[in-house]
């Protein structure tokens, strides 16, 4: 089933003619090839086919696939989530898009109760991937902007990706497509389109490894943890700090936060002996905590400074903007953090 | 570990005794499920997609020797065993007390039998109800297995004692249900949506009860199958005579098969206490399910009136009745049926156990606490100080 060049819609062939893409292609890129690569790929959600997803990640698939490997939908997250584990019972590869990852929490029950558990139970490797957008910034209020990653994280048996980059996002997830586990992808909104994410692809076929971390940038003074779109304020904090006050920050981009990589983590500690933890997500429960536990648990001798978060608060995301802005993580509270953990 | 595997036993679901018993072409002339009936209610066999199955009541089952004698022996292991586990579970030997009321293994052993069995995973799936050991030895699985998965951790195939069955089998066409109600039907959703994309003649049956059709996970498994013309037939086991049990609490409807016509599925109901009744039914839904026609209902209606309400009471006055057989032979069914679960569960219960961390799944042992500082201590020890 191998799709000839002219065939390959226009906004799907840009890594192909050489041109830069946005995280949004990247994924769109992914799902696509993996589709032409394995023919028990095929995906499932609400509003994919005609009208090519709410984002439009699924823009020309149905055209391509046609009607059985692009499924719409009932508006029941439970029922295609848990269908999709059955078909991946019967041996096919199902990714499942939920619109907002918000609307994910009708699927909890079939996702950690029968999903996540599958292999442990003996009934076999349950390889689909539960993939979305995810976070604020967008005003979209508390039903479109929320990061589910905690309400999963403590599940065994699952997997969870959060990329930051369009190489990454491409590569984990045809990773995750191939992967025999489940595999939860959550996917900034912020980042679909952002144009300095835009960059051009290798034309030959890729994956990132699930449960490897990336250094983002190099620094020898203290270390930044954290993933999603919260790399890019990072790296911009890391850029402040360097130039107006000569502090190397390292920032590790962790990519895939189940598994989650302690060694590059651990690595980057040892080097720089101070920690700061940041997420989109909030405060209370978030895996700063997690973070900090297995530092403390593998490298607390190496430490010059106290463990540190900077975090949204504990609140719902606001409606308003100005809210908003105050209730995510900016740039500046990031560069105070680390401000005063270089000094400590 | 199967205690018989020959296909021709297995395909009749019989021993080996009753074997010299079968004569080829012999039939129940007559045997007539005078108690399917169409479904109670108003709007269950209301004309339009929620239309009952007419082909579902048709009166004029026969029922040739052989699988009578196997659909016996069926009911009198299921029966067997889940007294064995009665009495496990009050020996302390199964964690938990047993659930599931009794005299119901007419619903399951029937849908097993109107199944296509086949290995390899190219048969019919069933998603069977808890305990059901008459119906699970159809599909292939040993009542040695059985005991295991309830008795013996490290060998079942869950690692785990449990009363309840939880084996996952694909390649016989097994697929046991989860604590969780209603999960399973949507996982059943997608086992058959699986079918239908590739074009397969096969169809899933799934059991769940009545209560849970209250849950969300039933109702958008059903809208996922019924939308998607999934090859399902969605059994629905409900015991209305039983004071306060469900109908009171759950549902003002006077059968679940009015539910049906909301999800556009044609539904009927049946006696489950007539197994010859439950294996028309299911075998005619899964039939036009498997023909294309998208998710069937199934309602199975236990306990009503108490004189009738054992299926091996029923099928035995029904083979007496019309001469098929001696009490004799079913008597022996009855005994061979007991002593294999006597058996099996003698064997699991002497059969040596493997030591725990050897047979732990997909690396289930994270970090202990003494791990954690053992790392600490390796990782600090050479640079420290």
């Amino acid at each position: 089933m191998t799709m000839t060049e002219s065939a390959l819609p226009e906004h799907l062939a840009k890594t192909r003619n050489g041109e830069p893409v946005t995280l949004l292609e990247a994924i769109s890129e992914a799902l696509f090839e993996e589709m032409e690569r394995d023919e028990r790929v095929f995906l499932m959600g609400e509003d994919i086919g005609v009208y090519g997803g709410a984002f439009k990640v699924t823009r020309g698939f149905l055209e391509r696939f046609g009607p059985n490997r692009v499924i719409d939908t009932p508006i029941a997250e439970g029922g295609f989530t848990g269908a999709a584990a059955g078909a991946a019972h019967m041996g096919m590869r199902p990714v499942v898009e939920i619109q907002f990852m918000d609307f994910i929490s009708p699927a909890y029950d079939v996702i950690t109760n029968y999903i996540a558990t599958s292999l442990y139970r003996g009934a076999g490797p349950m390889p689909l991937v539960i993939r979305g957008p995810v976070g604020g910034g967008n005003r979209g209020g508390p039903f479109h902007s929320q990061n589910v990653e905690m309400a999963f994280f403590h599940t065994p048996g699952l997997k969870i990706v959060y990329p930051s980059t369009a190489y990454d996002a491409k590569g984990l997830m045809k990773a995750a497509i191939r992967d025999e586990s489940p595999v939860l992808f959550e996917e900034h909104k912020g980042l679909y389109r952002a144009p300095a994410l835009r960059e051009v692809l290798p034309d030959e076929d890729y994956v990132v490894p699930l449960g490897v971390a990336r250094t983002a940038r190099e620094g020898s003074d203290v270390t930044i943890v954290t993933y999603g779109a919260m790399v890019h304020k990072s790296v911009e904090a890391a850029e402040t700090l360097a130039q107006d006050d000569g502090v190397s920050v390292e920032v590790i981009d962790l990519r895939t936060l189940l598994p989650m990589d302690d060694a590059a983590i651990v690595s980057s500690v040892k080097k720089t002996g101070k920690l700061l933890v940041v997420h989109e997500d909030t405060r209370t429960g978030g895996i700063a905590g997690e973070i900090a536990m297995r530092v403390s648990e593998s490298a607390v001798e190496w430490l010059d400074g106290p463990m540190l978060r900077v975090t949204a608060i504990d609140a719902p995301v606001p409606y308003s903007g100005s809210l908003e802005d105050y209730f995510l993580p900016q740039t500046q509270d990031i560069v105070e953090a680390a401000r005063y953990l270089a000094a400590y | 570990m199967a205690e018989s595997g020959e296909p021709s036993r297995r395909a009749a679901g019989l021993p080996r005794s009753a074997m010299p018993f079968v004569g080829p072409g012999a039939r129940v002339a007559g045997a007539r499920p005078a108690s399917m009936r169409e479904p109670r209610g108003d709007s269950a066999g209301a004309s339009g997609a929620g239309a009952t199955s007419g082909s579902a009541t048709d009166p004029h089952l026969d029922v040739d020797r052989n699988e009578a004698l196997g659909l016996y022996f069926a009911l009198a292991v299921s029966r067997a065993a889940d007294a064995r586990l009665d009495a496990l579970a009050d020996e302390g030997r199964v964690p938990l007390a047993p659930l599931r009321p009794p005299l119901r293994e007419a619903g399951v052993v029937g849908a097993a039998h109107a199944l296509r069995r086949r290995d390899g995973g190219t048969g019919d799936v069933l998603a069977p109800t808890r305990r059901a050991a008459g119906a699970l030895r159809l599909f292939g699985m040993g009542l040695n297995e059985f005991f295991q998965d309830h008795l013996a951790g490290d060998v079942g195939s869950v690692h785990g004692e449990t009363t309840e069955l939880h084996r996952v089998d694909l390649q016989a066409g097994i697929l046991a249900p989860v604590a969780p109600l209603g999960t399973v039907v949507e996982v059943m959703a997608g086992v058959t949506l699986a079918f239908r994309l590739r074009g397969e003649d096969r169809v899933g049956v799934v059991f769940d009860s009545d209560r849970a059709s209250s849950t969300g996970a039933w109702h958008e498994g059903v809208v996922f199958a019924a939308a998607r013309r999934c090859p399902m037939v969605l059994v629905v086991e409900t015991t209305p005579s039983d004071a306060g049990f469900a109908r009171p609490r759950d549902s003002r409807l006077s059968s679940y098969t009015q539910k049906g016509p909301g999800y556009g599925i044609p539904a009927v109901s049946v006696d489950g206490a007539d197994v010859l009744a439950v294996v028309h039914a299911v075998r005619t839904a899964a039939d036009l399910a498997r023909g294309g026609s998208g998710v069937h209902m199934v309602e199975i209606r236990y306990g009503e009136g108490v004189a009738a309400n054992d299926p091996l009471l029923r099928l035995r006055a029904l083979l007496l009745e019309r001469e098929a057989v001696t009490a004799a032979e079913l008597d022996d069914l009855e005994r061979e049926a007991g002593d294999r679960c006597e058996a099996a569960v003698e064997r699991v219960l002497s059969a040596p156990l493997p030591d725990r961390p050897e047979r732990r799944p997909g690396g289930l042992v994270g970090d202990r606490p003494l791990d954690v500082r053992r790392r600490w201590a390796s990782d600090h020890a050479p640079q420290a100080m």
